[in-house]
Parts: structure tokens; sequence; C-alpha cells
């Protein structure tokens, strides 16, 4: 059952810990130099410097212009580059492999959240930072309409728990076709009813949201305390995206339509694959935050390899992500999946960013992590070259500026 | 049963012999009619004269002979009756109406097409005859007839040698009747597998070793040759007569009993050592001689030019397995049959030079393919034709389907088929096939009156088949 | 734990010590028994035999960054093709009149890649290849597209004692004749083999070394003695024999082998962390029979690379397949990133292949997932450097090292003169990412060009 005395506490507990973490450790300042920095948003640096303290990037740019401040440790990357660490919206394999993420008895799980099976020495979380991943959104699988909450991580190998959660709701997973309908005979067998009872809810979400806000701005009587919507109210608070499984151009529209303009919350739009591209000007539009992957492209009608990111972009969806759907692509593989969407025509920088700040924008942190910008998290990964190339492994990659993987440290 | 019963059957009986009698006498002219003769340019506003079943006579001004019963056939198109090179029909009993006949698999858009039998051949059975396999009494002969195919043939199945093909009259009510030709051409099909390819080698090596054989002086190297043909041949292959089909009712007549030598070839001259080689129970009766083996001496035949096959290919892979199964001197009186667009294997088009230098006519599904993997579409007929190869089509046994014939063959005008080749390739290029163009396949004087009559032109949507006329009688459109 | 540096210092001179197999080592004129089909040479193969009066159709590569497959690269050079085999390839080549020429400057020339496992492509359906080969099937083009020029269709068998059906497969598209470049050139087993089987193979092997050897003998008795008997071969050792003649290859599976558990497998129960025993009754085999084999996938390999190297055995894995360490024992258990290097340096030929996720598979598919299966053979290859081994080394997991497994490197697998003229033009650095083929010839045709096929066309750079 969801508890939220446990969630709050579990909340608090994290808070404290960073809180003391933070006032334990002082503040040491580490000037990183290398050949080349990719910020993500913004023109490439050449014989760069980074700057970091407190997990926080203080300064960045070019080693002429910028000082390295007194007492601080110098770490020399030589030739390497650095680049963002990645970010991975969607994320299956922190509790084991890929195991224990649908729980498939009803059709709807709002009150459901993966924050209770995230397993810190899972083997997949040091596989996933050695490619280079620092952030993801480890979410449940789409078994179900609402699958539950996922959570936002930090891919510290092995935690503590508390210093991996971003956040503990870090999105609300919603699964529109292609898995979620259901076979045993009642209502949702079809996108008919499943739409329906996926509005049911989100109706008595909104209304209990709703009510609590009036009585926080306006008092009056309190609203019944509901358990099992507490989690579903922060979507319409405002605070948690929802970020939805969805495929096929009938699907994509039809999710854009229900969440952006009916519900009008914040939304990823995650997969989009098969012709779903095909639906790219009504997305672009609305300008729909894309989460592509893992299918890369269409082997359309004219027995073309259609790169569906491409198409997406060419048509003026930039809002666009890249994901692996581990376990289907390898966590450690993101990388990877870039590549291709490069290789069948996406534009590289828009690639860069595909796993950089766009994700982390889509998922709302991006004035925290996603790109290398004073006052954002040190987050980042070194490479020997193009971060993209599957020929180049992170040397190392630093999250809020603690080195947490080293080349061979997973083989 | 009854008295009345019979009497009436008796009065039927005599009543189409009376009619049958007197159409026989009757010319017929059919006048202001649009010909199309096939054979030559259209004739607009022209006589067709039928009688005793034959043209009599065509062209612009034929006069319309005294007492011919004239039929006005003016705004409509007359065509020579279809041929369909290719079908299975009445090769199993009777099925219940819109069932899936077995063995054909639905192609996405496509016709339905009789498909090979299941793998390929491993036994020479090229004198197998078809139409021992045939079921009589089923409805489709007169539903294809009155859908215009007026001669059909019937294809064994298989790949290798499966046998001797028949050419059918459609509107036969028993085996003997429907039987125009037993043996009219042997059936090659060729599979893209092992056993196949090596059936195929080793049978025209044997036949081409037997061919040379006929051509020694009969007397003394016979014995001589004799003796080492005898182990190599296991008596085990069994002649086609040996085989029964599985009907209820034997063969009324002893007509199949001389098997492969009624050969009504027109063009074969060579009477004696034709009716000599084949005729395995007199030869045997004659010497001591090891019997031979009927299934060689019709490929022998075949290589001697005194039959014709159709070879049967799928695809362009096929195509060149074939090229390297069989020798290039191995040459005979062909037409190669592409039922199907198979696009994993080539399309036909994709092996147009190998098709030119086998100098035959192509006999191709009628449709558009795609290309692979794609909705891309490609016009074999169209690539054949213009590389100058002569292309007919396979417009099979599917009632169904060929509802639809001229649609698809006005489909491939669209897209660049010459109108007349389209039109040639359902009538004189199937009946050059089957070797029954002497007498059906285009309007010409001393053909079958065979006649499809169209109101309005066949190749425009407004077109609609009226009247089929099978051999100077117009088939009843209610059966 | 092994790190980067390590593995580049111990670098070591690639040559394998793999004698070549005496029937690999066809011309013009006189192609490996092999190749020919069992239903004979046909008719027409006689006229094609006599090639020295009909004029040779040349074809030239000029101008391109030319990697030969051995490792080394050749800038700005040309690769001369004559007919369907290789004739030169340097600088300042003089090209005969009439030759086509192919203009690569700017791009990359690489012998085509070998996939060391692959199915469909046309290659039919199982023996004789050479019956029943597609040469339209479109999957060609694909795998053409993807740089494959060969690949091992089949069975590799497995089992107690060598079995398996397959054929090396050439992509000739639109071509029957130059599709099969040889019929069971691969035979497989399984270890771990019972004591009993062990033996019984112990002894097998006896027998077919005292037969060959009977038969090298033979004619000197039959001279002394003319009734002396022709040796017979020991029943059911026909695939022994071959490999004991070098005509065949022994692939032994490992009995499981790695798989990445983070791209798709699953881990079920108590999966296997160290594959070591199966290695050593493999490599028992190769000292058997005095010659190295091929190991399958193996998880534990890096770990004795020497103990490889001195039995002149081979692997083929993905870089990419991955298993996870026992925690009780971390350092001699799950595979490692660097297996390929290391294995490398110390000698052992080495080729990728497809790794065995969710949507891993040695074919090409059209499914929507890139970078798993044999659309993009390259990345197993840039895996392999990933994990350390250099660069231009790397290329020859798909090439050279690639045709030693299947045993057939005399003929195609490098870019030199006597080889197959199988050739592609790629837009660059074969192993990058983004780089295309734009011109694929197989048999010394250009059976594939990226500008006239709809497959990547529009991705114009």
């Amino acid at each position: 059952m969801p508890s939220l005395p446990h969630l709050r506490s579990t909340a608090l507990l994290a808070s404290c810990v960073l809180a003391s973490l933070s006032a334990q450790t002082p503040a040491t300042t580490t000037a990183h130099l290398a050949a080349r920095v990719l910020p993500a948003d913004g023109e490439p640096i050449d014989g760069a410097l980074l700057v970091e303290r407190g997990g926080k990037i203080v300064a960045i740019g070019p080693r002429a212009s910028t000082a390295i401040p007194a007492g601080a440790t110098v770490v020399d990357h030589g030739t390497a580059w650095l680049s963002p660490g990645f970010v991975d919206l969607h994320h299956h394999v922190s509790s084991g492999g890929g195991g224990d993420i649908n729980d498939m008895v009803m059709p709807l799980n709002a009150e459901l959240r993966t924050l209770d099976v995230v397993k810190p020495s899972e083997d997949a979380i040091a596989r996933t930072v050695a490619g280079g991943v620092t952030t993801t959104l480890f979410i449940p699988g789409s078994g179900t309409n609402i699958g539950g909450f996922g959570v936002l991580l930090k891919m510290r190998p092995n935690g503590p728990l508390q210093q991996m959660v971003v956040r503990e709701l870090g999105a609300m997973k919603v699964a529109q076709g292609f898995n979620p309908e259901r076979g045993s005979g009642d209502l949702g067998a079809g996108r008919m009813g499943s739409s329906d009872l996926l509005h049911q809810l989100l109706e008595r979400g909104a209304a209990y949201s709703k009510a609590w806000r009036d009585h926080r701005e306006h008092g009056g009587a309190k609203p019944e305390f509901d358990a099992s919507l507490e989690q579903l109210a922060r979507v319409f608070d405002g605070q948690v995206p929802v970020l939805i499984h969805t495929a096929g151009l009938r699907d994509c529209i039809a999710t854009a339509r229900m969440f952006q303009d009916v519900w009008k919350v914040q939304m990823v739009l995650s997969h989009g694959c098969f012709d779903g591209w095909l639906g790219a000007e009504a997305l672009a539009k609305r300008q729909t935050p894309l989460n592509l992957g893992p299918r890369m492209y269409e082997f359309d009608r004219y027995g073309r390899f259609q790169g569906m990111c491409q198409a997406y972009w060419d048509a003026g969806c930039h809002n666009l992500s890249i994901n692996t759907d581990a376990p289907v692509v390898a966590a450690e593989e993101l990388q990877v999946q870039a590549a291709m969407a490069v290789r069948l025509g996406l534009p590289y920088s828009a690639a860069l960013q595909a796993l950089t700040i766009q994700p982390a924008r889509q998922i709302g942190i991006g004035d925290r992590t996603g790109s290398l910008a004073v006052g954002k998290d040190a987050d980042f990964q070194v490479t020997a070259g193009d971060p993209l190339d599957p020929r180049h492994a992170p040397l190392a990659v630093y999250i809020e500026g603690t080195l947490v993987h080293r080349s061979g440290d997973v083989r | 049963m009854s008295m009345q019963h019979r009497s009436l059957a008796i009065l039927l009986t005599l009543a189409a012999a009376v009619t049958a009698v007197a159409q026989d006498n009757r010319p017929i002219a059919f006048t202001n009619a649009r010909l199309v003769p096939i054979s030559g340019p259209v004739i607009d506003g022209g006589t067709l004269v039928v009688k005793n079943g034959k043209i009599e006579a065509i062209g612009k001004d034929t006069p319309v002979p005294p007492g011919a019963r004239v039929i006005d056939a003016s705004g409509k198109t007359i065509l020579p009756g279809l041929v369909s090179a290719w079908s299975r029909a009445g090769l199993q009993p009777a099925q219940p109406r819109f069932e899936e006949p077995a063995g054909g698999r639905r192609r996405g858009g496509g016709m339905q097409m009789p498909q090979m039998g299941g793998g390929g051949g491993t036994q020479n059975r090229a004198a197998t005859k078809v139409v021992d396999g045939l079921y009589a009494k089923q409805t489709v002969f007169g539903e294809l007839l009155r859908l215009g195919v007026t001669s059909l043939a019937l294809n064994p199945a298989g790949g290798g040698f499966p046998g001797l093909g028949a050419v059918l009259r459609p509107d036969g009510k028993t085996i003997e009747q429907l039987t125009g030709d037993d043996s009219a051409f042997v059936q090659v099909g060729m599979v893209r597998d092992g056993a196949t390819k090596k059936l195929l080698k080793e049978n025209f090596d044997k036949a081409k070793k037997l061919v040379e054989e006929r051509k020694k002086p009969p007397e003394q190297p016979a014995p001589a040759a004799a003796a080492p043909a005898a182990p190599e041949k296991p008596a085990g292959d069994k002649p086609a007569e040996a085989k029964e089909p599985p009907k209820g009712d034997q063969p009324p007549k002893p007509e199949p009993k001389p098997e492969p030598k009624p050969e009504p070839k027109p063009e074969d001259k060579k009477e004696p050592p034709q009716g000599q080689a084949p005729a395995a129970p007199p030869a045997a009766a004659k010497k001591p001689e090891a019997p031979k083996d009927p299934n060689l001496e019709v490929l022998a035949d075949l290589l001697e030019g005194k039959r014709r096959a159709l070879v049967q290919i799928d695809c362009g892979a096929d195509l060149l397995h074939w090229q390297t199964a069989v020798a290039d001197d191995v040459k005979f009186p062909r037409v190669v049959v592409v039922p199907r667009h198979d696009n994993t294997a080539g399309t036909v088009d994709a092996v147009l030079d190998q098709l030119k230098a086998m100098q035959c006519s192509v006999l191709l599904s009628p449709d558009l393919a795609t290309q692979p993997r794609s909705r891309m579409l490609v016009h074999p007929a169209k690539q054949l034709h213009d590389a100058g190869i002569e292309v007919g089509f396979v417009i099979g046994d599917q009632p169904q389907a060929l509802r639809f014939l001229f649609f698809r063959l006005m489909e491939l005008v669209r897209y660049g088929l010459p109108a007349d080749v389209a039109l040639r390739g359902v009538t004189l290029v199937p009946a050059k096939a089957l070797g029954i163009d002497k007498r059906t396949g285009s309007l010409e004087v001393g053909k079958d009156a065979d006649l499809l009559i169209f109101q309005g032109d066949p190749m425009q949507p407004t077109g609609q088949l009226e009247a089929v006329w099978l051999g100077g009688r117009e088939v009843p459109q209610q059966p | 734990m092994l790190r980067l540096p390590v593995l580049l210092a111990t670098t070591v001179a690639l040559l394998a010590t793999f004698e070549l197999p005496a029937q690999g080592r066809g011309r013009r004129g006189q192609r490996p028994g092999g190749e020919a089909p069992p239903t004979a040479p046909t008719p027409e193969a006689k006229p094609a035999e006599a090639t020295d009066t009909k004029p040779k159709q040349y074809l030239a590569i000029v101008g391109g960054d030319v990697y030969l497959g051995t490792g080394q690269r050749l800038s700005g050079a040309t690769v001369l093709l004559a007919d369907d085999k290789i004739e030169a390839v340097g600088h300042n080549l003089t090209l005969p009149e009439g030759t086509t020429v192919l203009d690569a400057k700017g791009k990359c020339v690489s012998p085509g890649f070998v996939a060391v496992q692959g199915f469909g492509m046309g290659s039919g359906r199982g023996a004789p290849y050479a019956d029943s080969v597609n040469p339209f099937d479109p999957e060609i083009k694909q795998a053409l597209a993807a740089g494959v020029t060969s690949f091992l269709a089949g069975s590799t068998g497995g089992g107690a004692t060598p079995s398996g059906s397959n054929a090396v497969i050439k992509l000739h598209y639109g071509s029957v004749k130059g599709m099969v470049l040889q019929e069971d050139s691969v035979v497989g087993m399984s270890v771990p083999l019972s004591l009993a089987d062990r033996e019984k193979f112990e002894e097998s092997v006896k027998k077919v070394k005292e037969y060959l050897q009977a038969i090298d003998d033979f004619p000197k008795k039959k001279a002394a003695d003319a009734n002396t008997k022709e040796p017979q071969l020991p029943p059911g050792s026909e695939k022994l024999v071959a490999v004991l003649q070098g005509k065949a290859r022994l692939w032994v599976s490992l009995g499981g082998g790695g798989f990445n558990p983070f791209g798709g497998g699953r881990r079920g129960g108590a999966g296997r962390a160290n594959d070591l025993d199966a290695i050593e009754q493999a490599l028992d085999l190769a000292r058997m029979l005095g010659r190295g084999v091929v190991l399958q996938k193996p998880i534990s390999a890096w770990l004795v690379p020497d103990q490889i190297a001195a039995t002149g055995s081979m692997v083929m894995m993905s870089p990419r397949d991955r298993t996870p360490s026992d925690p009780t024992d971390p350092d001699r258990t799950g595979s490692n990133l660097a297996a390929a290097a290391l294995l490398a340096a110390a000698g052992v030929p080495v080729a990728v292949t497809c790794p065995g996720g969710m949507f891993g598979g040695a074919g090409v598919g059209t499914g929507g997932i890139l970078g798993q299966d044999l659309n993009t053979p390259h990345l197993d290859a840039a895996f392999a450097v990933r994990g350390g081994l250099d660069n231009r080394k790397a290329l020859r997991t798909l090439t050279l090292d690639a045709a030693k497994l299947l045993g057939v490197e005399a003929r195609i697998g490098s870019l030199e003169p006597g080889k197959d003229a199988d050739v592609l033009i790629l837009e660059g650095d074969p192993l990058h990412y983004a780089t295309f083929v734009t011109t694929a010839v197989v048999n010394g045709k250009v059976v594939y060009e990226k500008g006239k096929e709809p497959l990547y066309r529009h991705l114009a750079r």
C-alpha cells in the first residue's frame, strides 16, 4: 500500500543526509583540464578548463581566459574531451537487471513507485554509469495503463540510495498502446476502454489536486485524504511530469491530445516508434517533448531505413531526447542509440543534446544537470574523443564532482 | 427412372441434336462489329462469318452469305476466346463454395494462382498424364467458360518432370468430352533444391543418350545397347498406365491405352519414328528388349522437337538455377511460365538477358509486381516486352480472379504495356504455348469460332462480356 | 582489474600461427575442391574455365585509403581487380587498357566484411547450398549495404562428435554461380564432454590419424606389394577427417556462453560467470587434434589468452556480450570488454559477431532497433576498439581473422593479389558509426551502390 508517511519520511531522511554530508565535507575545489569540452548547450570549447566546487560547476571556459582558483586540485585529462553525463528517461534495470517493474493485477497503478525497488548494488547501475549515463528515470514497465511513478536517480554505483535520488516521484509512467491492453476480458481490452479508464482516474486526480490547492489557498474544510491519489495529485500540482509509453501514428497524436490539450499536464512522449513520425507535424505544433527509442528507424513502404529521430527533427520536433528502454538496448549503450540516430540523419549537435540537456529539461531538472554551465551539477564524463562514438568508453565519470567510474572499474 | 422421365430425356436429347444440326448447317454472320482478330489490325464495323463451328470469313466488307443468321453486333467488340495455359481445375473433388481451395495460397492483392506441389521432384514422371487425376462433373469448367475461357490447360504440378499436361474443352461433361488432348505438353518444374536439379540434369542426359540411340540403325547395335540399358533401368519406374487415379468410374474406353502415341501434333510429319519410339507395348512385343522407360521416351521426344514443354519457374533465382542444372545444348520447344511474382527471389525482369537467351515466350502473372520489401511497383511484363520477349499471361483457373482479368490488363496498359500486347497475351500467346494456335487464339479463317462478345470495349471499364461462343455455339449464360 | 594502458603496452605481432589449409590456395583455374557443388560441374562451366581465351575485365578502385584487412593501411592507393580476383594493390599501378575506374578519393577501401554467423541473406534451404541459394534475396542488398560480402550459413553442429552442415556464402547478388564459396568448412562439437565421450573421441582421432598416415604410405606400399589393400576410412569419421586434413575448422561450443543481461538477456537462475573448464576442454581437443579450434562466445577467454594462442586456437565473440562477475570471485569470473584486445595481443585471431541481446542476432532485421544485428557489423568491431584493440587491427575481426575462423582466409578477408575481388568503398573510417558503404564489389562485380538502392540513398552526406 502506498504509505505517504513512509514516502515523506524517506524524503526527509534524504534531505537530512544530503545536508549533513555537505556540512561535513568542506567544499574542495577541483580544476579539470581537457583538450575539448562539449557543454551541450553551447559551442565546443577547445583547451578548456572546468572548475568544480561542492559538486557544482563554478567556472568553465578556455584555459586562456579562465583562472584556476588558488588551492584547487588540478586534474589534467590531457587530450581527452569532457561532456555532460548522459540522461536516460526510459530505463528499467535499476532493480535487478530488468525485473520487478510490472504489477499487473490492476489496470491503473498510480499509487506505485519504483523508488521501493531500487537496488543500489545492482551491477546494472555500475554498468550504466560506465556508459557515461549519470541520470536515469527508472520507470515501471508498460504492462498496465499506469505502471506507477518512476524515480529520478543519479547513477552512483552502490548508493547510498539517499544520494542517488534526485526526485522520488520522477514521472508518472503511462502506457498507451502496444502493451497495456488487457487480455482478461474486462474493460481495457482495447484502446477505447483503456482511454476511458485513464480519463476517469485523471479526472479524480485533477479534482483531488484542486480540492487541496483550494484548501491551501483559500482555507475552508479540509478535503478528505486519499492515499491512492496523493501521488497522482503531484502531476496536477505541476510538480511531476507524465512519461507516456506510446508509439504509432494514431496513439502518438491521441496521447498528445489527451495529456497536452485535455489535461494540460507536463508530459513526455516516450518511444514514438513505428510510423509515429508520420504525426510529427502535429506534435511539432504542440511542441510535444519527445523521448525517442529504442527503435531508431522504420523500414518504410519505400524500402528505406527512415531514421526516426531525423524524421521528427525535420518536421520541427526539436524538443527531442533519446532513450535505451534498457534492457531492450543495454543501458550502457545510450551512446550507441544517439550514434545510430546520427547515422540515420539526425544532426550531431541535436543528438548530443538528445542525451543531455533535452532530457534533463523534459524531466524538469534542466537547471541542475544536462549541460556544462556555471551553477549546474558537475555531472560529466571524460572520453578519448567524440562521446557518441562507441569506440570511446568513458575514461572517467563524475557525478556532482565525485569520481564514480574509472575505465576498468567495470569489465 | 420412370417412363415419363425417360421419354423426357429422349426428347431433350433429340432437341439438342436438332439444334446442333441446325446451327452446324446455317452460317452465322456477326455484322457491324468491332473485330479484334489479335492476328491483325482491329476491324471497325466488320463482319465475321461462322460456319460449322469455324470462322468462315472475317473482314470489313465481308459479304453475308445467303441464308445466314445475321446478328447485328453494333456497339460490340468481338475477341477470340481466352486461353488459360495454367490451371489445376478439376484435380480436386468439388469443394463447398466460398471455401479457400486447398493448396492455393492467397497472396496480397494478387490473383490466386495454383502453386507447385510441395517441394521438388525426385522421380521422372514425364509420361504420367494429368488427366488421369481429373474429376469430371465440376461446375468450375462451366464457370470458367462463361467467363470467357474457351480453352484451358491442365497442368501436372511439382518439380522436375511431373507429367504430361492436357488441353481441356471446358464444355465437356465427362472426362472424355473434357479431354481435348491428353498429352498436349510436357510439364517441367524448376524448384531450387538439389534433388530437382539432379533429376533435371540426369534425365536430360539420359534423354540425350536415348536420342542418339534412336538415330542409330535399329538392327546391329540394338542388342548391345539394350544389354547395359537393362540393369540401369529399374523397372519400378511406373509407367502411367499403372497409376490409376482415385476415380469412381473406370475409364470406359480403352482410349488412354496407346499412351504417348496419339500425338495430334500438326507440325510433326515424322510419323514413323515417332510412332515407333514411344509405343512401348508393341516394341516390347517385337523383341525381348529391355522395357523402355516411357518417361524417358517422352523426354527424348521432347528433345527431338516432337513435343513441347511448359517450364515453370517462380522467380529469377529459379531461372539461374535452371541454367546451372540444364545444359545450354538441351534445347526443346518450350515456354517459360511464371505463375506468380516472387519478389523475394527476383521477379523475372531481373533475368531479362537469360530469358532472352532462351528464345521463347514467357507467361506471367497478369499483375504488376512490387519491388522487394516495398510497395514500389515494377512491371515485368512491360520490361520483357520492351526487351523483345513475347509475353503472355497466366490467367489461371480461379473464377473469382478471372472476373477481374480485364481490369488487370487495363492496369498493365495504364503502366505502359501496349493494349494489343495485353490482349494477345491472354489469347494467341498461351494458345501457341499449348500448341493449339492452329485452331484457336485469334480470329482467323479456319479457326474455331471461340468468341467473346463484349458490349463496348473490353479494355474500358464500361466494357462488359455479354456472350461467349465456343466452337460456333453460344454458351448459355445460365448453366 | 585490467586497465587499458596495460593492454596497449602488450601489443604483440598479430600473425597467427595457423597453417593455411592445403586446399585453400586456390587461384584462377584451380579452385578449392570443396567449392564445386556436389551436382558436378555443369556443362557451361567448362567453357568458362578456359578463361585464357577471354580478355580479362579490369576494375580499378583508385585513390582511397586502402585498409588491407591485415592490419595495414595504404593511403591514396589503388586496388586493381581482374575478373573475380584481386590483381594488384599499391601506389602508381599501371592500369591495363579498358580498365573501369571507380574513384575512391577521400573515401576508404576495405575488404568485404566476413560475418562468422548469419542466416537468411539468400543462403537457401540447406545443403547442397549451391542448389538452393537465392541470389535475388533483398536481404543480400541490405547485408551488402552493411559491408557484409560473405558469411557462414547453416549449423555449426554440436555434440560429442564433429557435426554440422553449413556453407560460406558470398553475397554475389544476381549470380547463383558465385554464391557458395565452400560447404562445410566448419564442423562443430560441444564441450563439456563426458569422460567416456572424451575417450571415444580420442580413439577416433587416433584412428583417423592412422588412416591418414596409411593413405600417405599407400602408394609406396602398393608399389612394393601389389596386394596391399587400400586403407579404409573409419566409418562415420568424414567430418573428423576433414578437420585433421585441415579442410575444416572445428568450432567448439562451450555450453552456454556470454550474454548481455542489460541488453535483454534474462538472468535466469544460477547463470555461469566463468567457463574456464569448458575452455580448457576445448583446448584439450585442440591439443589432441594438433590443430587449433574455434571457441564460440567464451566468457573467460580473456583470462587465458596465452594458453589459447599456444594451441593455435581462435575466438568468435561479441565484445558486447556481458556476463557479470561473481562477487565472491570477481577477478576470475565475468566477461571483459577488453577480451578482444587481450586475445589479439596474445596472437589469437578474433572474429566479432552480433551481440546476443533482445534484438541481437546475425541477420539483417527491419524491426527498428539499429545497432545490434548484421545491419551494423562495424559496431561490434568498434566495441573491440572500446575494449582497447587498435582501430586498424580491429578491422581484422571483420575481415582476415573472420576468414581464418571459417578456414577460407586463402580466398577472402584481405586485399591481396590472387584473393577474391570482394571490396568495399566506404564514406570514411570503416569503424566510424556514421560511415556507410557507398559501393560493394563481390567477385569483381559491383553488386551494391548506395546511390542506387532505396535503403540509405536518402541519407546523402
